[in-house]
């Protein structure tokens, strides 16, 4: 009997409905086989946090998959998740850019003095200073910080108040209402937001350059990946916010332009977009959502700046972008950010985007691919619980959809997305929580703007291998790749051939096992089978949240590689085992989950 | 052909087959021999028009140089000059089989928006070029059907059919580690 069916019946049971019962609804066998409360919790654990569960937690769950709703529920408070909701929210907006180049690349503050600053007697005190309003304390915070350090913060800020938003439990509509931004010393020196020194790394505060707080529309690194120009007027501003918050994108609208338009001339283009019917379709909500965001700079390149703090925020900008008389919301007219903010988050669209994008992000369904009643579902358990995103992702984790893993129906089973690949980011975390390894660099070299620094190869596209393992880089490529390629997996072996070596090195660097992350069951003189195999298992448990028995088909294949390896290792046992988990980080079970 | 989601899945699991697999590779590679390779050069800025291609009278609201001479090659007028003798050669040997654009209307001026433009064809952030779009119309099936070898490719939602050398030819590290 099917679930839904059966729960039916126990509840007409429990009212007593012996009389004027309905008439039951036909059955329906379902064809979707779902995952095991282990697997599911592997799921939920690496699509919320990026990590693989602890053994504790696939233990609990295994003894009971009553314990699965708490975890999650733990999970959800987790700074990890913290990172997940980053970057799902770098993806919607785009502005997950890699940080040392434009549109971002703000230049360091050892290279603002080398290029604008005077220090005539070359004693360290400059005589013209072009950080000299940025206050001593801050400066003092990001004066070594390289272009990395520096632009990571900037690029982060309106994802960490999105993260604040969520984590704190606030309403979801805040990340557009919020009176308040949240900056670290790198963003408050260069944007001239105050900041106290003595409180949280990233901390609450407000500008006091006039602008009005509204959440992130307030932001001025959004505005600055999403500029604008004296002939564009904000339009492509006001379309990343609607297609970012409302998941409603202008350009797919379905519009017959005129051709007879002369689009060099920029009175008739002027003259067509409140005149003519194929231009007004779109012009009339479009150009008055644009004048919103007026006040923020057009566009500047970052890497050109001469001095901190920059004025990102003045409304006489509007002299040059504005294209109508009053801003306004799909035809009802507004004043500034602040109406807009209301205005979103008041707009039933922007709920179901969220839940959407949310369920979209963690099932790895694409959005135009989830049933309206599902959203509608998720929708509700944001809209009914406060606008809480915990809430909503709560539902969405512990679903039959979310843990739906294959289907004997044909058609059915096209619809599924039965495995899920591990992004980028997550890996480096997954990898870097067993092993302790983390795939990093540093370039020391200065294109004019500063050192490069030091970064994660897996968080950057530029010099890293971000999109090359399926990630985004928010410009060129828009969407993930959830399908393994032949440079993602490249990038799965090159990182599993540096983990397995480092884990091992430190692993056996410790006599107290307690203090080791994977090898915690065999010493480096350890080579006996009955020794060997029992550590087998506990890393099939770790590494896949697979519970198998020490003579299981499992087992018996990493011995064999293990007694393989041992064997062409002559008996180096470091080596053999740096071997065996080079092979066992790069499996399959490590990408999908 | 229509694609499904579980044909981009076995797509890359035998795309991670051929990675493994060198002479599995070898024998597709010959069996999709007879293909045509589409080959998209990005050649970002340029010359000035005006000095070459794109001539205008004297005297008017244009700042031309004060060098040169207007020939016609094949009716096209094209600005040349000895001390640009590139110019003139070029035209004298492909001038009967050139055409010249002299100019896109791309409704802006910022070199990564009119870039995007070009590449995609439109205004929108999440558009694939005209590379992603050839490879996945006609040779989806194939391991890697876009190579991007450059930095302004943009894959957009077909990042799936992508292989990508990195900005900085990382795939080298990534190869020979």
């Amino acid at each position: 009997m099917a679930k839904t069916s059966l729960f039916a019946l126990v509840g007409l049971l429990a009212i007593g409905c012996t009389e004027d019962e309905p008439t039951p609804l036909p059955e329906v066998e379902s064809s979707v086989q779902y995952l095991t409360p282990e697997e599911h919790l592997v799921r939920a654990s690496m699509a919320l946090r990026g990590i693989r569960p602890s053994i504790e937690e696939l233990q609990a769950v295994h003894e009971d998959p009553e314990w699965l709703p708490a975890i999650v529920d733990f999970y959800l408070t987790t700074p990890e998740f913290g990172r997940t909701i980053r970057e799902i929210h770098a993806e919607a907006l785009l502005i997950g850019v890699d940080p040392a180049f434009f549109p971002a690349g703000f230049p360091t503050v050892a290279s603002l003095r080398q290029n604008w600053g005077v220090d005539a007697n070359n004693d360290g005190i400059y005589e013209v200073d072009p950080v000299a309003n940025v206050p001593a304390d801050v400066l003092a915070a990001i004066e070594d910080h390289d272009m990395m350090a520096l632009n990571r913060s900037v690029v982060d800020a309106p994802l960490r108040l999105v993260e604040h938003v969520i984590m704190n439990d606030e309403p979801y509509p805040n990340i557009v209402l919020a009176d308040y931004t949240i900056a670290d010393p790198a963003v408050a020196a260069i944007f001239g937001v105050p900041y106290d020194m003595a409180g949280e790394e990233w901390q609450v505060t407000r500008y006091e350059d006039g602008r009005f707080h509204a959440g992130i529309l307030s932001d001025p690194f959004i505005f600055t990946r999403h500029s604008s120009t004296v002939s564009n007027k904000n339009r492509g501003r006001a379309n990343a916010v609607a297609r970012g918050l409302l998941c409603y994108d202008f350009l797919d609208r379905s519009v017959e332009i005129d051709t007879n338009i002369d689009l060099g001339d920029e009175a008739a283009v002027q003259n067509a977009i409140s005149e003519n019917a194929a231009c007004v379709n779109c012009h009339q909500t479009l150009d008055p959502l644009a004048e919103y965001f007026t006040s923020h700079f057009p566009i500047y390149v970052p890497g050109m700046l001469e001095a901190y703090p920059f004025a990102q925020w003045n409304p006489a900008f509007a002299f040059t972008t504005s294209s109508v008389d009053q801003p306004g919301y799909y035809g009802t007219p507004g004043r500034d950010l602040r109406d807009l903010g209301a205005f979103v988050s008041a707009d039933p669209r922007f709920s179901l985007c969220a839940a959407r994008r949310f369920y979209s992000y963690l099932a790895q369904v694409e959005m135009d691919d989830i049933p309206i009643a599902l959203a509608n579902r998720f929708e509700d358990a944001l809209v009914y619980n406060y606008m809480s995103v915990k809430e909503m992702v709560r539902a969405i984790v512990l679903s039959d959809e979310f843990r739906s893993a294959a289907s004997t129906d044909e058609a059915e089973a096209e619809g599924l997305v039965g495995f899920k690949k591990v992004r980028p980011e997550a890996l480096a975390r997954t990898v870097f929580d067993l092993t302790g390894y983390e795939w990093g660099t540093r370039f020391s070299q200065d294109f004019g703007t500063g050192e490069i620094g030091e970064f994660g190869l897996l968080e950057e596209s530029f010099f890293g291998f971000r999109v090359m393992a399926g990630g985004t880089d928010s410009t060129s490529v828009t969407r993930p790749t959830h399908t393994v390629n032949p440079t993602s997996a490249l990038v799965v072996q090159g990182l599993a051939a540096r983990a397995a070596p480092w884990v091992v090195d430190y692993d056996f660097g410790s006599d107290d096992l307690t203090d080791r992350r994977l090898l915690t069951l065999v010493r480096e003189s350890d080579t006996e089978e009955t020794v060997i195999r029992p550590q087998l298992q506990q890393l099939m448990l770790r590494l896949y949240g697979e519970f198998v028995e020490t003579d299981s088909v499992e087992v018996d294949d990493a011995w064999t590689l293990f007694s393989s390896a041992l064997a062409a290792s002559e008996g180096d046992v470091s080596r053999t085992w740096k071997v065996t988990l080079y092979a066992m980080l790069q499996d399959v079970r490590m990408v999908y989950y | 052909m229509k694609t499904t989601r579980r044909t981009l899945l076995k797509a890359g699991a035998a795309a991670v087959g051929c990675a493994a697999l060198p002479i599995a590779l070898t024998a597709e590679a010959e069996r999709m021999g007879s293909r045509k390779n589409l080959i998209i050069v990005m050649n970002y800025g340029g010359w000035d028009p005006a000095y070459c291609l794109d001539p205008k009278p004297p005297g008017g609201n244009v700042d031309m140089p004060a060098e040169g001479t207007i020939q016609r090659f094949s009716e096209l007028p094209i600005l040349t000059d000895p001390s640009r003798p590139a110019v003139e050669d070029f035209f004298t040997v492909w001038g009967s089989s050139a055409a010249v654009v002299n100019g896109i209307q791309v409704r802006s001026f910022v070199h990564t928006d009119c870039a995007k433009r070009m590449l995609t064809g439109g205004p929108s952030e999440v558009a694939p070029d005209f590379g992603a779009i050839a490879a996945y119309e006609l040779a989806r099936d194939l391991p890697v059907p876009y190579l991007a070898l450059g930095a302004y490719s943009r894959s957009g939602p077909l990042g799936s059919i992508t292989g990508r050398a990195g900005t900085t030819n990382q795939i080298t590290a990534l190869i020979d580690p």
